[in-house]
């Protein structure tokens, strides 16, 4: 009976010791058999003459160095961001803060306020105002002008998008295919050469 | 000096203990094989390089959930499979430069090499993996089973064919 599937266990010896033994007096006897091992193993071994290739780099794993979550924050928020954060900072710098609201107009003064001067007697002065600071007054005023500038911005690129039609697009996608493609063959190629040129320096080595 | 291999098992142990830098050392035992079959199977080194780092990100993060500690390098094989695999795709969809075999084998020794790397190329990648794994990495054939999830009897029919078309191409 001949090895037909049996062949590969045969060569890398996976079969029980009693199958091996009896594969083996039958390979000896069978003209036909023997021609197709020997043929296996000449595949096998002109394979296993390519030689392992050594890594570039060492892999490391650092156990310290956890990847920290990303913080995406997207870009058209930067601008908002930071302008709310520059509010801030200069509340923080100027220091007291004086607002006040009239006739439907928003006043807002920094720094301290003179020291009211002393009426003189018998004039009528005008009493001096202070209000608390309203401090959602100005969170709100802020975040309308967050709303304007993210408005604007929508539009803008609305705009920008409708300019552009199908053809362009598609044009541009096609540039981007082929830069692709043609990176890629060029690494192709590099490993190819470097390939090469290392199987032909150990030959010329020996 | 030549370092002694270590149990893959009691490495393991000592990483789950707290001593996490001693994944390095399992990571030293197996980069290479695990490093050539990624380069045999994608076929460019600089990327190889990466999906092999990637192929031991996996079993570091997961470590605890392993169950078999003795048996560590199929569950390495069968992350690489599965990375390389995915890149594979992802490559398919994109475009296709076939390679040319060379089908007349040289006298001398390198250009022979060339060819016989050039044929395993034209290989489809379940066979390719296959002749990997079986001659490179000298893994059993129900390892290679586990590896690509199919029965032993495909395994051996992809081996086969392999090394059939090898043949036609080399003679």
């Amino acid at each position: 009976m001949h090895l037909n599937e049996k062949l590969a266990e045969y060569v890398y010896e996976e079969l029980s010791a009693a199958e091996i033994a009896e594969a083996r007096r039958h390979v000896a006897a069978c003209a036909e058999c023997k021609a197709r091992v020997e043929e296996f193993e000449r595949i096998h071994h002109a394979l296993k003459a390519m030689p392992d290739v050594d890594l570039p780099r060492r892999v490391v794993i650092a156990p310290a160095a956890q990847a920290r979550p990303r913080v995406f924050v997207p870009l058209r928020w930067l601008a908002p961001i930071g302008a709310a954060a520059a509010l801030v900072l200069m509340l923080a710098v100027v220091g007291p803060i004086h607002a006040e609201w009239r006739d439907s107009q928003l006043t807002i003064a920094f720094g301290k306020l003179p020291a009211p001067l002393s009426p003189a007697a018998g004039a009528v002065s005008p009493a001096l105002v202070t209000q608390p600071i309203d401090y959602q007054r100005i969170a709100d005023t802020v975040r309308a002008q967050q709303q304007v500038w993210l408005a604007q911005e929508v539009a803008r690129l609305e705009t920008k998008l409708a300019a552009v039609n199908g053809k362009e697009l598609n044009h541009v996608r096609s540039q981007l295919d082929f830069l692709e493609k043609w990176q890629q063959e060029t690494w192709r190629g590099k490993e190819e050469i470097t390939s090469s040129i290392q199987l032909l320096a150990r030959a010329s080595e020996k | 000096m030549k370092l002694e291999r270590v149990a893959d098992g009691s490495i393991i142990e000592r990483v789950l203990h707290g001593d996490a830098n001693s994944f390095n050392l399992l990571v030293w035992q197996w980069e290479k094989p695990i490093y050539n079959y990624i380069v045999r199977l994608i076929g460019y080194r600089d990327e190889a390089m990466d999906l092999c780092q990637h192929t031991f990100m996996t079993p570091f993060r997961e470590l605890g959930t392993l169950k078999d500690r003795d048996h560590f390098s199929p569950c390495l094989y069968r992350i690489a499979h599965n990375t390389c695999f995915s890149r594979l795709r992802k490559e398919k969809g994109k475009y296709h430069v076939p390679i040319e075999p060379e089908t007349k084998s040289t006298t001398t020794s390198p250009e022979k090499r060339l060819a016989v790397e050039k044929a395993l190329k034209t290989l489809p990648e379940d066979q390719r993996e296959v002749v990997i794994l079986k001659v490179f990495n000298d893994l059993k054939f129900e390892e290679i089973a586990a590896i690509q999830g199919a029965p032993v009897s495909t395994v051996k029919s992809r081996l086969y064919m392999g090394f059939e078309k090898l043949r036609s191409i080399l003679e």
